[in-house]
């Protein structure tokens, strides 16, 4: 059987929010080749821009399966397989893997094949969050084995380079592999990343609350001294409805005598009357970890603040990852 | 309205108000009464059936964790080392020894065109200890052709020269996956999805392609019947339009012997999408097809390495397994999920799997507290005491994957999980003491379809070797019935119209030769299904 040329393989690995799916996308507006093809092996949640949509249905496919070899049919290595027979045949691949995929076996995948060469293992990093991933119990062996198996890592959030942070974290990723080409991702947007906590520096850490066992959650907790506006809160809580799953809280209200339950589920708010005295002020509320929840938690400090500028906070916590 | 009242030597309902009785009725393909003759003389006239007068009569399987693809398998040559009936009730005796093995695999060469490959499944390698299957072995049957055999654990495979010569994986010895002879030649034993690749990419097909046709369903639904089974999951179908719409079809057939359960496959969707998907499935039901399930596949397998274990890891210094997705993602999926009031069937095979999901689900919990959820753990073959407890607390049922303890039971002594952790593996009478709802599954093709079988593992807990792993850990021959039956319909929510045999539930009844009650245990496996019962409707056994 005659062995065409072979099609050059891309693998771009990296956790969740390491900036894969930003990667990819300013690869594709610098241009990639019309023929060639993406292949993603995330779970839901590519974030191709609007003016880019053709890509989606055009150039990318989409696995859907998860990583493990020989899960019961439709696995990658059926998947690619089956990519490689599409007519015309694609001029390019690359495949964004799953977080948690273990780069060197795809990159295997294009060493043993007939019809791919690897042309390159990238892996993405967020230096910001080197320690977290670094100790994480459950993912911790899986973020080395991706260094350590790439020959580009891009560095995104790197720290000032001029502090210590900057200094531990190069250090880290040579030392985890010494020979990879090393790239500070200049692209990311603006303001809101270099500088995303200043607002919530003056929340205090407080140990992980049991309750909220998974790590990609985040709690805060506040306790405030006076009663507060429930209309900015409930305005609050709807406009960041996409990054908070619940509320509640025992809270004074500005506009009623007493204290009221507050309730947020699914989308809905409701108040509710309470028999419980209510010695705190409390609001807990529990989102999915990132800058935008950072920003609520920052902007449910100031509704205090804003309301009852002498007020200060008997407790306030906002517990670190879990 | 006619009613047929059957007879039997004796009905095990599985009903706890009426454990026993002999005689049947059924109407409109529902359970009009259990009891005496003589109690059903005030139901109206009946027509007395008699052709199991001399029989049990159990309510029908529930086999709550297999897969249509048992119905794609016999595509291709049978070369396992247990006699397997076939969907068409064929008989294949087992392959047990390389010399049968090879004639096999020449007779089926014989069938196919020059050159056509030549596919083989179901050879398991725990039998051939100190011998191991590889190239040269499939040369000296076939050389003319490529020939794939594949593994019964569908993880390795091993290929003839030719293959390799095709595939050129013959140029590769030194990837992960590609075995080698002791001269450093591969030897034809492939694993690991680089290799498998290579394969497919040189046969040019999928071989699991068939999957969801009609065709594959119905071989699905006689695999089922044939082992007295008569509800029976999908437990990983992405529920594509073509996939519903076989689903659909077949169900809707006259005399279709068995009711399906597929569950969605969560990472071919976003959670979002898959909500939405599944939401819409509520309302394409019938009678024989029961959506609103999800499947989560979190880890991979203990034999394979690949499932998540917590410290010391695996007993012979392996490293770790791997995640089938991002932790992140997963426990995202449950919440979304969980959250829109849909049950998951969640595969955890590895202890910090296990860990992973009880912390996803109470955080779910919390977030969303939800009486009655019936969150599933799927196969949980290694779960600690203190994971057992808060399952218990959490709500979650158990359907634990108990033909491990037989078909890779020495495995796990030896290899991955040593003596102590052998000895849990599948803790099913623990699961009981705490009162968690439990079933017991063969996750066919994987191993074979037949839950009497999987009922004597349970009882039993005897590796194919005859060690029992964990004595503390068997449950009685009545507990593991109704692990089959009333448990595994509880994790699938249909307890209300299927498991056992009661006024008003669904007439699906297995009909055995002997009384699994009074045999000898050790014979449970034995017990032959002569016909099942779907709404009535008869399907003998041929």
């Amino acid at each position: 059987m005659p062995t065409p040329d072979r099609v050059p393989l891309t693998v771009i690995t990296g956790f969740l929010g390491a900036g894969k799916t930003t990667y990819l996308n300013k690869l594709i507006r610098q241009g990639l080749p019309r023929d060639s093809r993406i292949v993603v092996n995330d779970f839901g949640d590519i974030n191709i821009d609007a003016e880019l949509i053709e890509y989606r249905d055009d150039r990318i496919i989409r696995l859907g399966n998860g990583c493990i070899c020989c899960t019961l049919g439709g696995t990658l290595a059926e998947q690619l397989a089956q990519v490689l027979r599409l007519k015309p045949r694609p001029g390019a691949l690359y495949i964004e893997a799953s977080g948690v995929a273990e780069p060197a076996r795809i990159a295997d995948i294009a060493r043993v094949s007939r019809q791919l060469k690897l042309e390159s293992v990238l892996c993405l990093v967020d230096a910001s969050q080197i320690s977290h991933h670094a100790r994480n119990p459950y993912t911790g062996d899986v973020w080395r084995a991706q260094i350590t198996a790439c020959d580009q890592l891009i560095i995104n959030r790197l720290p000032a380079d001029d502090t210590l942070e900057h200094a531990h974290a190069l250090a880290m990723l040579r030392a985890l592999n010494p020979h990879a080409i090393q790239t500070l991702n200049d692209s990311l947007p603006g303001p809101s990343i270099v500088n995303p906590v200043s607002a919530t520096e003056r929340l205090k850490p407080m140990p992980p609350a049991p309750s909220v066992g998974g790590f990609g959650w985040r709690s805060v907790s506040l306790n405030y001294a006076g009663a507060i506006d429930a209309a900015r809160l409930e305005r609050l809580l709807l406009e960041y409805a996409d990054v908070v799953l619940r509320a509640k809280g025992i809270l004074a209200r500005l506009d009623r005598d007493g204290s009221q339950v507050l309730q947020l589920s699914g989308r809905s708010i409701r108040w509710l009357p309470t028999t419980r005295a209510a010695a705190g002020n409390a609001l807990v509320c529990i989102g999915i970890k990132g800058a935008r929840f950072d920003e609520l938690s920052a902007k449910l400090t100031q509704l205090e603040c804003t309301q009852n500028p002498v007020a200060h906070r008997s407790k306030t916590a906002m517990p670190a990852d879990s | 309205m006619s009613i047929t009242i059957f007879s039997a030597k004796r009905i095990h309902t599985m009903n706890p108000s009426q454990p026993e009785a002999t005689h049947i009725a059924v109407r409109d393909g529902r359970v009009l009464g259990v009891g005496p003759l003589e109690a059903m003389q005030e139901l109206g006239d009946y027509t007395l059936d008699q052709r199991f007068a001399d029989n049990i009569i159990m309510p029908g399987f529930v086999e709550g964790h297999s897969h249509a693809l048992e119905g794609a398998m016999w595509n291709y040559l049978y070369l396992g080392y247990f006699h397997r009936v076939d969907p068409e009730g064929l008989h294949w005796a087992g392959a047990d020894s390389i010399t049968t093995m090879q004639q096999r695999l020449r007779e089926g060469a014989d069938t196919l065109a020059p050159g056509e490959p030549l596919i083989a499944w179901g050879f398991d390698p725990v039998y051939f200890e100190g011998t191991r299957l590889d190239r040269q072995l499939l040369d000296a049957a076939v050389q003319d052709r490529p020939v794939v055999v594949m593994h019964a654990s569908l993880h390795v495979m091993t290929v003839n020269s030719q293959m390799l010569q095709q595939s050129g994986l013959h140029q590769h010895p030194g990837i992960e996956g590609i075995m080698l002879d002791a001269q450093g030649q591969p030897n034809g034993e492939l694993q690991e999805m680089a290799a498998m690749h290579a394969i497919f990419e040189t046969l040019g097909v999928n071989l699991f392609e068939a999957v969801s046709a009609p065709s594959t369903l119905r071989r699905y639904a006689q695999a089922a019947r044939n082992a007295g089974v008569t509800t029976i999951t999908d437990l990983y179908n992405p529920l594509t339009d073509d996939g519903i719409a076989a689903l659909r079809q077949v169900t809707a057939e006259a005399h279709f012997p068995v009711r399906l359960v597929p569950a969605m496959s969560a990472l071919a969707w976003s959670p979002e999408q898959g909500v939405e998907r599944l939401l819409h499935c509520l309302e394409l039901g019938n009678d024989k097809l029961q959506f609103g399930l999800v499947k989560m596949m979190t880890d991979g397998s203990i034999q394979g390495y690949t499932a998540r274990m917590k410290w010391p890891y695996y007993h012979d210094g392996h490293a770790n397994g791997i995640w089938n997705a991002p932790p992140e993602a997963l426990q995202r999926m449950v919440q979304v999920y969980h959250q829109a009031g849909l049950q998951l069937h969640i595969h955890t095979n590895g202890d910090e799997a296990v860990e992973l999901m009880l912390d996803a689900v109470q955080s779910a919990l919390d977030l969303w507290p939800r009486a009655d959820h019936r969150h599933t753990l799927q196969h949980c073959q290694v779960i600690d005491h203190a994971q057992l407890r808060r399952t218990a607390k959490l709500g979650l049922c158990l359907n634990m994957f108990a033909n491990h303890l037989y078909y890779w039971g020495d495995i796990h002594r030896r290899h991955t999980l040593g003596y102590e952790r052998s000895r849990r593996l599948e803790p099913l009478a623990s699961a009981r003491r705490l009162g968690i709802v439990t079933a017991i599954h063969s996750d066919a093709p994987v191993t074979p379809l037949g839950p009497l079988f999987t009922a004597w593992c349970a009882v039993m807990r005897e590796s194919a070797s005859g060690e029992v792993l964990g004595v503390q850990e068997r449950v009685s021959v009545a507990q593991a019935l109704e692990m089959i039956t009333l448990g595994a319909a509880y994790t699938l929510r249909l307890d209300h119209k299927v498991g056992s045999l009661e006024i008003g539930k669904f007439a699906d009844m297995a009909v055995l030769d002997q009384d699994p009650l009074t045999i000898d245990p050790a014979h449970l496996r034995d017990i032959r299904v002569l016909a099942t019962v779907v709404g009535g409707e008869v399907h003998a056994n041929t």
